[in-house]
């Protein structure tokens, strides 16, 4: 563990809150550096270099919680964030299972931050972003340009400091590309992205990405509305990774607890088809979400959710877990940032894959429709599960891929879903949703396509 | 803050090495939410973020470096930074800055700040008891409540000095009901750039008893009919499926990049000849409305389609220096961490001249959408979706039963020309729009108005629901 930052800061905001008459308190500290190159037809449209860093103080008085945030770390600064923090425990109710973890944060992830993260200069990195937009002009006759190219990285420090002794700190990095490429023929226009991402950007792949954007753009091409009708569906990595991301919230323990959770009084019965499990995994070195400890200091782990398409555990962090009272926090704490009290959020979440290729499943499932692409997930009804959800892809005929589609929706609700699943994929991906989520091509059958 | 003559030096700092402009944006943002559930305060969050961004521009490229303290050291650091990022560029010259000028448009006659905690946890005690009396099958009630007050220092290489000082309130209600193994939602959210006076009318119990009352609503709704048929959406938040199918499109960073099917079309035809469409940042109160955008230029009137002819887009400093045409204030950021770009502020559909019965009674069979929950659209096709939170079959011209998980997919230039029929009832609502990972507050709205044709996604297939 690297020398501690926050240190001073850290002694000043925790005597203060304890001279207010805090029983504990806890302070998060971030700091994160930045740099964000946007591309443009060729040209840097801007590059942002920057540091930014802040706090958030918890503090527990009787059995009352107050927090607050600040950017301004200066003497004054903290007297305001401790009297900000204090003064909110007038006013949020008693509740005798808020409090501090009794887990220490133990442990870490080598390789979280990458050794070589610095070792690219930034016009090698601004060059790479160049290339990846250029490169996706060159993979086929029907696209010439990127809507938008991205790459941006980031070293974040996390301190946490408690009135019960814990001193700790980690690093990590992160680096990605993104592009969309458009597909153009005629009047019609179609758009296809792809990113890819590691812990420095030695790890980018550069031209995989460039080509699976214009690949994805170009077969959307003639896309036509098809009738309705209830069908087999095959949904890509990144697609079925979409849907699933959506139980993040049904799965968290608070959920669970206040009665918005569809999976609610579930645990120990079968919600899903017996060849699936899903797994959330805060330790994973390849997930985004890692961390050797969640936002309240808990040691993340490894935890089945679902195995064998039984629900075998919620996500819980140290509140959720004492009003359970025979559960443990299963380390998923999530702080969005400093701004942020620890909610429940998944870390890295996926579906286990399985062993058949993309190519089997195709031909397995005859007729119906594989799907590339749903849009407005937010649409998701996360307390019934309902969804409704809009779709790119193409028909399946006889097993071969057919006309593209598009406005079009695929409906059900995620019980449903995870019931019919009939196949799993070998071919898991991950993707940024709320948290790090992945799975593989996902076929389930008889769900409700309708366009016109 | 800090004094002019710091933020004067730090623009010359920026342009040291050259570029065509430079900007200074200094930030101070105090923040506070009160949330309940289960009957319970849970959340007292309280925050304050401060912070300036520095960018130069130079041709085409913008380099950009902020910094969390406001020093003058550190703006000098910030500007070094950005400047040392920036390509070769022309003149780097500097207008030594004028007068501050303050264009705070709001009159805020009770400053959130200054008003004690509990009161806003006795707004919170109020909803949830309202709520919960709505109904039996009222399972759960979340409230919340949220002020911010955020003032921002804009200072340039031309020589613009200016200030603003935003205050907004928002309280927002959200109710599950259950009846047996049924469960809905129902959210509400109003909001205003105003003072605690906001609370002065009955809002809290309006909140309240529209959020259980949408909840209840959809307990026993039939399932959504599937399939293409005319779609009446409601006013105000009804609203969104404009800001989103065509407001991104008439963004002017959209519009340069050919990222947009209105881009090159200023005087065509694009939309029914019913159709007149602004951007407002100066409508009292609205959720969008900015004394001056973040850029420093004042907020405007735009007016972006006028009778179905395209009149408009809406443009920020750097777009429409790139343009040769004026700035629009929607030069907008999240943060001082970001780099402003064209945003929409209040941007609404003006009332027409039908009524709300006419197009119900206009319509054999179809769907009443009255309230849409947030969508997402494809910036590049056009294609979007949209959750109806609030919806109804309409049967022979008249509104018939609530239906529930109704979506809306099309496209929004083509359902732009198959609004056939607008109400007189235009009302805004309050929203967050993002875009490149920025959220920034904007009202959307509309009267009530008819789309001849759309797409609905639902669960009950029927072939029959045509045109």
């Amino acid at each position: 563990m690297s020398a501690l930052r926050f240190e001073r800061s850290a002694e000043r905001a925790l005597a203060a809150a304890v001279d207010g008459g805090a029983r504990d308190a806890e302070l998060y500290f971030h700091h994160g550096a930045e740099l964000t190159v946007r591309v443009f037809a060729g040209e840097v449209e801007s590059l942002t270099a920057a540091e930014a860093r802040g706090a958030g103080l918890r503090v527990f008085v009787d059995s009352r919680m107050g927090f607050a945030y600040t950017s301004d770390l200066t003497e004054d600064g903290v007297r305001q964030l401790v009297a900000g923090a204090l003064d909110a425990c007038r006013y949020t109710e008693p509740d005798e299972h808020v409090g501090l973890s009794d887990l220490a944060p133990d442990g870490e992830i080598p390789g979280l931050a990458a050794a070589d993260f610095d070792a690219m200069p930034v016009d090698a990195r601004v060059a790479m972003a160049l290339e990846l937009d250029a490169a996706v002009g060159r993979q086929h006759a029907d696209v010439r340009r990127a809507a938008g190219t991205v790459y941006g990285d980031e070293r974040g420090r996390t301190e946490l400091h408690t009135t019960r002794g814990v001193r700790a700190g980690f690093d990590a990095t992160a680096a990605y590309a993104f592009t969309e490429a458009i597909a153009a023929r005629g009047d019609e226009m179609q758009s296809g992205h792809s990113f890819t991402y590691g812990r420095s950007a030695s790890s980018l792949d550069i031209g995989a990405c460039a080509a699976e954007a214009a690949e994805r753009a170009a077969a959307l091409l003639g896309a036509e509305r098809a009738p309705s009708r209830t069908t087999t569906v095959l949904f890509e990595p990144w697609a079925a990774a979409s849907l699933i991301g959506t139980l993040g919230s049904s799965l968290s323990a608070e959920a669970v607890q206040k009665g918005r959770s569809l999976l609610a009084g579930r645990l120990g019965e079968a919600v899903a088809a017996s060849c699936v499990t899903l797994v959330d995994d805060g330790r994973l070195l390849e997930g985004m979400a890692s961390g050797p400890w969640d936002g309240e200091g808990v040691p993340t782990q490894r935890t089945e959710v679902i195995a064998g398409g039984v629900l075998r555990s919620y996500l819980h962090n140290t509140y959720t877990a004492r009003r359970d009272g025979r559960a443990v926090s299963t380390g998923n704490a999530a702080r969005t940032s400093y701004r942020s009290t620890p909610e429940l959020a998944p870390t890295n979440m996926f579906l286990v894959p399985g062993d058949r290729s993309h190519r089997e499943l195709i031909v397995a499932m005859g007729d119906g429709v594989l799907v590339s692409d749903v849009h407005g997930l937010h649409t998701v009804n996360p307390v019934t599960g309902e969804f409704s959800v809009g779709i790119n892809g193409h028909l399946i005929c006889a097993g071969e891929r057919g006309t593209p589609i598009r406005e079009m929706t695929v409906a059900g609700t995620l019980l449903e879903l995870l019931a019919r699943i009939e196949g799993l994929g070998s071919d898991l991906r991950f993707m940024f949703a709320a948290g790090f989520v992945g799975a593989p091509s996902v076929l389930v059958r008889e769900l409700a396509v309708s366009g016109g | 803050m800090v004094e002019p003559a710091a933020v004067q030096a730090a623009l010359r700092r920026a342009l040291r090495a050259g570029g065509d402009f430079a900007d200074c944006f200094i930030e101070r943002r105090r923040s506070l939410l009160v949330s309940m559930e289960d009957s319970r305060v849970e959340r007292v969050l309280s925050g304050i973020e401060q912070g300036a961004g520095v960018r130069v521009i130079s041709g085409q490229t913008t380099a950009f470096a902020y910094t969390d303290e406001v020093t003058e050291g550190s703006l000098l650091r910030a500007a070094e930074n950005a400047a040392s990022a920036a390509r070769a560029g022309a003149s780097g010259e500097v207008v030594e800055l004028g007068e501050p000028r303050d264009h705070s448009r709001q009159t805020v006659r009770i400053a959130p700040d200054a008003v004690d905690t509990a009161r806003k946890v006795d707004l919170l005690r109020r909803a949830d008891q309202v709520a919960r009396d709505a109904g039996d099958a009222i399972r759960q009630v979340a409230a919340g409540y949220s002020d911010g007050v955020q003032s921002i220092l804009v200072a340039d290489s031309e020589g613009r000095l200016a200030h603003d000082r935003r205050t907004r309130i928002r309280f927002f209600v959200q109710t599950v009901a259950a009846r047996g193994n049924e469960v809905q939602s129902g959210y509400v959210a109003p909001g205003r750039t105003t003072g605690f006076e906001f609370f002065d009318g009955t809002v809290v119990d309006q909140t309240a008893a529209a959020a259980a009352a949408r909840a209840l609503l959809l307990l026993g709704a039939d399932p959504a009919p599937a399939g293409v048929m005319p779609v009446v959406i409601g006013n105000e938040f009804g609203g969104v499926l404009f800001h989103e199918a065509s407001g991104h499109g008439l963004e002017a960073d959209a519009v340069a990049k050919h990222a947009s099917v209105f881009a090159g079309r200023i005087g065509e035809v694009v939309a029914s000849p019913l159709v007149t469409a602004v951007d407002d940042g100066t409508v009292e109160g609205g959720w969008g409305t900015l004394g001056i955008d973040d850029e420093g230029t004042p907020a405007q009137r735009t007016v972006l389609i006028e009778d179905g002819v395209l009149t408009g887009y809406m443009f920020d400093r750097l777009r429409s220096r790139q343009d040769g045409s004026a700035p629009t204030g929607n030069g907008r950021r999240q943060s001082y961490q970001h780099l402003p770009a064209p945003r929409m502020t209040n941007t609404f559909i003006l009332a027409g001249t039908s009524t709300v019965e006419e197009l119900i009674e206009a319509t054999a069979h179809g769907l009443y959408a009255k309230a849409l929950g947030s969508g997402q659209v494809n910036p590049v096709t056009g294609d979007f979706v949209f959750a109806v939170t609030e919806g109804y079959l309409i049967e022979n011209g008249r509104v018939g039963r609530p239906v529930r998980g109704a979506t809306l997919v099309g496209n929004g230039p083509a359902v732009l020309q198959r609004i056939d029929m607008i109400a007189g009832d235009l009302g805004l609502a309050a929203g967050t729009c993002g875009k490149e990972g920025q959220m920034v507050a904007v009202a959307v709205g509309q009267p009530h108005l008819r789309i001849s044709e759309l797409t609905v996604g639902g669960t009950r297939l029927s072939g029959g629901v045509q045109m």
